[in-house]
């Protein structure tokens, strides 16, 4: 977390976004100046996804479009309770915060339902789902980050494709401010033993980038081989046999949108039996079509009007190819802001101003080389530690800013020292919400390339998968689209907002960014 | 699991960790384990090391495709020989008759880079290893893709495209797939695709039989020392390319054998690296 968090949570619950609620409307392109008001979905509401919907956010208004034209949800797996929580897979990817879920929203669904909402179900909105119900501490995680707990099996003993897992360490918990790693019933020590991570919801939106089944061309997509050298077969699509992407989930646990669905629907959803053929069939569809990105900036800038950069708003993202490399080979991951360098007749300066800050975020994010180092899968896919690079090394995929590699590494979000969790002070009551974890690897096992064999960690993230030291920490990239409607950042939400996020790597790699590229970095960022 | 079925190979007179044999007669040789250094520039950094007290020059930052250099934080086994020729960022550049990259690498003060040498960051940390030294003036290097975007011809060349996989046709023959590997590294990671070779040879043939064997090298050391790599590291080896050959597929008809030694290949100081190795032999 770059920035200290002092807020409390009854104070953090009230700072919600006040704006008007109720169904989202019908909607057609034409309305789209019009931006719409609701900034919540319910399951099983009546309506129709508009072609093209524009909520408001704290930069300006994101865009949703459905690229297949308007979609009843009615009916529609995607909105509908199929589990039996009440929840939906729109619970946790709302239109109005980008296909993702913010704080905001979370908050101001807190306040609206007092905390009724299926939203707060014990199971994973809950820190753990013995708490008391309906108590906000209970909650302080979703409430306060944006964080669902996530419960795996450990120690776990077969991948997704049931191939053997042979984990090479031990987990002990250090630190537990939720109880639920120490629960007798859902514990490391449990009957059925499972650790509880706490993660964002990702962004269900331009998929066809991420996510082999939805019709893309990714580069994992392409062959067998992960391009990272690690020498291991990338996990396959059960259906097609096709090679996975391993791009979807932050611990690229399942391969694809579809097992993904059956993933969520029983863990998140708590469906006691599977969704059916037709119900994933609807979630996978809407899914591979939806697009979403900033569609109005701060200055006023319509990004669906003539003459705006091309990779801004969610149009482009519908009509540009997808799978290409945008790091090098003269393809600019968001390809370019010509059409913004000469200031117009009568163009407010204010407007102009924030142009011209947008490009010099650009020029800041895809050429202002740092020392990238110490980060497992990254430095050690053959740059060497340190490298001297820019940001587009890894958000390197065009339109998205994914690894086009199946992206996970561990840039320290999760494990100390990097991670910026508040650390013991007997002069300061700060302490961190998350669990802390101490990994020991075996003698034998190829130790994390820059934290050995002892890693104390939040969240092992892609190693609870792969039972691999070398991956302790690591987290699969997310997309860069849509950032404005859906803080916070990170898996682990511990970027509250754009600035916290410049803030976490410029300590990190030590960039000595200054006040006015972190401020450019931030709008340019802001328009994505 | 047959992991544990250690075949009997052809053994060096070492057992394990390090001993002392004659150095090589080849005194252009340079085989030494060392800290890493990262000679900044103001294109891409240059990467050296120093030994006897001499600064060699290894090579450059290159795109994933490529050369891998070293890891600050980690000691660096370095196995080259000295190329006749100025130097390179200050260091005597060093080379090696094993190709690292398809792709040309760059040019110092216009002069294409040598092939670089063989390199293998050492398995364990090492803190000490943490020299970085200022970008230089005097040093010319262009990279084939420097610290940001690079639209430079050479970048534009797109990369090879897999080999041709033709069609084998009776009488089939036994054939066998070789792996390398960095020092004390289980993860062959750019020679995996040979795996794949495998696989599609085996499908294609119906083959009866896989055999993996995994194999312990070690290297001759330029001081006369020898140093094996880890115990266990041709199991290692086994296991996880094991497992990727059964993630590819193979037939049902045919069987995958494991093994692996313990005992570490001899070493010559010459050609250590094409030891540290795995074998897929398939057979009819």
């Amino acid at each position: 977390m770059g920035r200290k968090r002092s807020t409390s949570l009854a104070a953090a619950v009230c700072s919600a976004v006040a704006a008007g609620g109720g169904a989202w409307s019908i909607g057609h392109p034409a309305d789209v100046q019009q931006a719409e008001r609701s900034y919540w979905v319910s399951p099983g509401e009546a309506g129709a996804a508009p072609s093209v919907a524009r909520y408001h956010d704290p930069w300006g208004q994101v865009e949703v479009l459905n690229a297949k034209g308007p979609i009843e949800s009615r009916g529609n797996a995607f909105f509908e309770p199929i589990g039996t929580n009440g929840r939906a897979c729109v619970t946790c990817h709302q239109p109005a915060s980008g296909m993702g879920l913010s704080l905001a929203a979370i908050q101001r669904r807190w306040q609206e339902t007092q905390g009724k909402d299926p939203l707060f179900a014990a199971i994973d909105g809950a820190n753990c789902p013995d708490l008391p119900a309906g108590d906000p501490a209970s909650h302080s995680l979703l409430l306060k980050r944006g964080l669902f707990r996530v419960s795996l099996p450990w120690p776990r003993h077969a991948g997704p494709d049931g191939s053997p897992v042979e984990p090479e360490f031990t987990i002990e918990v250090v630190r537990d401010p939720t109880g639920c790693n120490t629960s007798p019933v859902y514990g490391l020590h449990s009957a059925d033993p499972h650790i509880s991570v706490y993660r964002r919801p990702r962004v269900v939106g331009n998929l066809e980038y991420v996510a082999p089944d939805a019709g893309g061309t990714t580069f994992g997509g392409a062959g067998p081989f992960n391009a990272k050298r690690m020498g291991m077969v990338m996990d396959k699509d059960p259906q097609t046999g096709a090679y996975s992407a391993m791009n979807i989930m932050s611990d690229a646990r399942e391969p694809t949108l579809r097992t993904q669905a059956i993933d969520s629907a029983h863990d998140h959803l708590q469906s006691r039996t599977p969704p059916t053929e037709t119900q994933l069939t609807q979630i996978v569809q809407f899914e591979s079509q939806v697009f979403v990105a900033q569609g109005i900036d701060r200055a006023g800038d319509d990004f669906a009007a003539a003459d705006m950069p091309p990779a801004l708003g969610a149009r482009n993202l519908e009509t540009s190819p997808t799978g290409v490399l945008g790091d090098n080979f003269g393809k600019p991951v968001f390809k370019n802001f010509d059409v913004w360098q000469n200031r117009q007749q009568n163009q407010a300066l204010a407007r102009a101003d924030f142009r011209a800050s947008v490009m010099r975020g650009y020029a800041v994010f895809f050429t202002r080389p740092f020392w990238i180092r110490d980060v497992a899968h990254i430095n050690t896919v053959g740059l060497g530690n340190p490298a001297k690079r820019t940001c587009v090394t890894c958000h390197n995929l065009q339109m998205v800013g994914t690894d086009a590699s199946a992206g996970w590494a561990d840039l320290g979000t999760t494990n100390e020292p990097w991670a910026g969790e508040p650390l013991y002070s007997p002069d300061s009551d700060a302490t961190s919400d998350l669990p802390l974890f101490k990994v020991v690897c075996s003698p034998n096992a190829r130790p994390h390339p820059f934290l050995g064999r002892v890693i104390y960690t939040h969240d092992p993230g892609r190693a609870l998968i792969s039972g691999k030291c070398f991956d302790v920490g690591s987290i699969v990239m997310g997309q860069l689209r849509s950032l404005a409607a859906r803080a916070p950042y990170f898996a682990n939400g511990s970027a509250e907002d754009l600035r916290a996020l410049v803030d976490f790597y410029d300590r990190r790699f030590n960039m000595a960014l200054t006040q006015r590229e972190k401020d450019d970095l931030v709008n340019f960022l802001s328009v994505l | 699991m047959t992991l544990r079925n250690t075949l009997t190979l052809a053994a060096a007179a070492i057992t394990m960790g390090v001993c002392s044999v004659p150095a090589h007669a080849d005194d252009s040789r340079r085989n030494f384990v060392t800290c890493p250094i990262l000679q900044d520039t103001t294109t891409v950094p240059c990467w050296m090391a120093d030994y006897g007290g001499e600064r060699y020059f290894l090579g450059i930052q290159t795109d994933s495709g490529g050369w891998s250099p070293p890891y600050l934080g980690h000691k660096v086994l370095v196995e080259g020989r000295v190329v006749p020729g100025p130097r390179i960022c200050g260091g005597i550049p060093l080379t090696s008759d094993y190709p690292q990259s398809p792709l040309p690498s760059g040019s110092a003060d216009g002069s294409p880079l040598p092939n670089p040498p063989v390199i293998s960051p050492m398995r364990e940390l090492d803190p000490s290893c943490n020299a970085m030294l200022p970008a230089d003036p005097r040093y010319h290097i262009e990279g084939r893709r420097g610290p940001g975007p690079n639209t430079a011809a050479s970048a534009l060349r797109p990369p090879p495209g897999p080999a041709p996989v033709s069609t084998p046709s009776p009488p089939f023959q036994v054939r066998t797939f070789t792996l390398t590997y960095d020092f004390d590294s289980e993860v062959a990671g750019k020679t995996i695709g040979k795996a794949l070779e495998a696989v599609q040879y085996a499908r294609a043939i119906g083959a009866h039989r896989m055999l993996v064997l995994g194999y312990r090298g070690a290297t001759l050391l330029s001081d006369g020392t020898v140093v094996a790599e880890i115990p266990d590291i041709g199991e290692l080896r086994v296991h996880q390319l094991a497992a990727a050959i059964r993630k590819l597929g193979i037939p049902a008809a045919t069987t995958l054998t494991l093994g692996s030694s313990t005992d570490p290949e001899h070493a010559d100081g010459i050609t250590d690296p094409a030891r540290r190795r795995t074998e897929i032999t398939v057979t009819p």
